[in-house]
């Protein structure tokens, strides 16, 4: 098989190629897009009723945004905005979530930086991001970053409560 | 011992192609015209070989880097002359120990360009043509030109960019694929002591993609470690170049230099009181400066070894003289020796070669809201909700999304107008995703008249 390949090959000497059409890097679907294509199809479905997507651009399925209104749990009555960005060369690398919201937990610092294993390329204990994995495995959330949220929850459950509905109260209606 | 009457190739070497020396290809010629133990079953010794690495066989090589040297070098002196680099990169002080067509006046010239100079000054009738570009900056008509592409590429994001291009460049007869339009592509990589070396031939074998997991994950220090909970070296040394760098300004608002010492001194010191403070030990001068200037360690002889073997592919399948790797093979010299080859399957679901284009014939004139019936009243297809989407101008345009409804009511518009007004052009790649398919389909757009 290999032979043969080679020998066509040697006839033409470098041939010009045939015209298949419009199949230039400019018009070629991306590995990422074509991922999106069909992840972002099936969001809505993948979505728990707490959680609402918004495309600001319908022709950019890399970028859009999430509203997570928790219906449990000390986040209650809070309405959380994140927003999240695929990078071209997902899936290799993971996407990137960030939480608009200013919000008081262990993971999540008070400029929006979100600290989740799955987010990450490289995990020692293989919770990171595989390209095995896809937007539906992130919408199921809990290394804390905020290390005074996670102290003040370790320290003073009730504290932290009433700090997180103060939060909720200033930030999040 | 050369013959003292035989000149060197080191002597003037400004003969042409037309002026090979006596005895000049004996090395090769001892491969190509006799028969031997180990050919090929269909191998039958001719002149037409050689002659064919000499005058036509126009060879891809990307990356001039540590196995691109090497890669040109065993390639010009095996009597390939046509041959093409492509390499993005500058030359830094750290490639000198291996990168060995560099010298220490070439520092901050393009890799390409030195690369081919040497080459065409050393070896009498190579023409090696360089290319300061990204591959990205190339389109299937560069590509479509090479008998054979082999990569010395150090990310994977651009070996799955290369794969993809080879992919597009396939054509298929009623399903069956076309072998002239197969390029092979031997793909080496090396870190350290270890290294593999493959052949891939796209639509064939098993791409990069049906591989993907054999890629160990990349290093990247996450922030929350980094500012809060270091343990190795490194962290305390990102903590310094990252964080205290920009806030203590010990050389006012100039950028962190990986070649200045004094830059490095400094972070070198600040990570050394970091790493007292959480008893970490292995901060040293040297250490800093590989992660400050991201240096991951190289060693000369992986890449002789990795090369050599990616060479050997290339005159292999360029001569169909001997049977060619099937395709997979590692090296590992951390302790003693090791190799293993094995056959890399394809993947069932690759993301990349698993699928041929459909073909969908429709005049230019057709409305979107046709494209829509067809792929839900077909037969063979019957889906029930499908999403399209496209490239125009290397960015996604969204065609049609039902399931989503922000965005469903934004593309609702596209069903009445036309393919050409939408901007599709014969031979476009629609992307369909739809309940009823596990992963997106791919549809090629063929305009009837």
């Amino acid at each position: 098989m290999l032979t043969l390949a080679s020998k066509l090959k040697r006839d033409d000497g470098g041939k010009a190629g045939r015209a298949s059409g419009a199949s230039d890097s400019a018009h070629r679907i991306s590995i990422r897009d074509r991922l999106l294509t069909k992840e972002v199809a099936e969001l809505e479905t993948n979505l728990p009723s707490t959680c609402k997507a918004s495309f600001p651009d319908e022709d950019k399925l890399h970028h859009f945004q999430l509203a997570v209104s928790p219906d449990e749990g000390y986040y209650q009555s809070g309405r959380f905005q994140f927003e999240v960005d695929v990078p071209e060369a997902y899936n290799m690398v993971p996407p990137k979530v960030r939480c608009l919201t200013r919000i008081w937990h262990p993971n999540i610092t008070e400029n929006g930086e979100i600290c989740l294993s799955l987010l990450r390329e490289h995990s020692i204990d293989g919770t990171g991001w595989a390209p095995t994995r896809t937007l539906k495995d992130l919408l199921n959330f809990d290394d804390p970053l905020n290390i005074d949220a996670a102290e003040h929850h370790l320290r003073d459950k009730e504290d932290f409560r009433n700090k997180v509905q103060d939060y909720i109260k200033h930030y999040a209606r | 011992m050369a013959d003292a009457e035989e000149p060197m190739a080191v002597d003037g070497g400004h003969r042409d192609g037309g002026c090979d020396w006596d005895g000049r290809w004996n090395h090769v010629k001892k491969f190509l015209e006799r028969p031997g133990p180990f050919t090929h079953p269909d191998f039958e010794p001719s002149t037409e070989s050689l002659q064919f690495l000499l005058e036509t066989c126009k060879i891809l090589v990307i990356g001039a880097g540590g196995l691109g040297c090497e890669l040109l070098k065993n390639l010009a002196l095996s009597g390939f002359r046509l041959i093409h680099v492509v390499d993005m990169d500058t030359i830094d002080v750290s490639n000198l120990n291996r990168q060995f067509l560099f010298r220490s006046k070439d520092v901050g010239r393009p890799k390409a360009e030195v690369a081919a100079d040497f080459i065409n000054s050393r070896i009498p009738g190579c023409k090696v043509v360089p290319h300061f570009k990204k591959i990205q900056d190339f389109d299937d008509s560069f590509y479509r030109q090479f008998h054979i592409i082999v990569c010395g590429l150090d990310s994977i994001i651009a070996r799955r960019w290369m794969n993809g291009m080879l992919i597009s460049l396939l054509s298929y007869e009623d399903g069956v694929l076309d072998p002239s339009s197969i390029i092979p592509l031997i793909d080496g990589g090396t870190e350290g002591l270890k290294g593999n070396a493959r052949v891939i031939l796209p639509g064939m074998t098993a791409c990069i993609d049906c591989t993907l997991e054999l890629y160990p994950p990349q290093i990247n220090f996450p922030m929350c470690t980094i500012a809060s909970m270091p343990r190795l070296p490194e962290h305390c040394i990102e903590y310094a170049r990252i964080l205290q760098w920009p806030k203590e300004k010990a050389f006012g608002d100039t950028s962190l230099d990986g070649d200045n010492p004094e830059h490095i001194q400094w972070v070198f010191e600040r990570a050394q009181e970091r790493a007292a403070e959480f008893n970490i030990t292995g901060v040293t001068y040297r250490l800093t400066q590989g992660v400050v200037k991201r240096i991951i360690p190289a060693v000369a002889s992986t890449n002789a070894v990795i090369a050599a073997a990616c060479a050997t592919e290339v005159f292999k399948i360029a001569t169909s003289a001997y049977i060619p790797l099937n395709n997979y093979m590692v090296f590992n010299d951390v302790d003693g020796l090791y190799t293993y080859t094995f056959e890399a399957e394809r993947k069932e679901n690759c993301s990349a070669c698993s699928q041929v284009p459909q073909d969908l014939q429709f005049s230019p004139s057709a409305k979107l809201q046709e494209v829509l019936e067809y792929l839900t009243e077909n037969a063979s297809l019957q889906m029930k909700s499908p999403a399209i989407t496209t490239t125009l101008e290397g960015k996604n345009k969204t065609l049609y999304l039902q399931s989503v409804k922000s965005i469903e009511e934004r593309t609702r518009p596209n069903l009445c107008k036309t393919l050409k007004e939408l901007g599709l052009s014969d031979g476009q790649e629609l992307a369909v995703a739809d309940v009823t398919t596990p992963q997106t389909v791919l549809f090629k757009l063929n305009f009837t008249t």
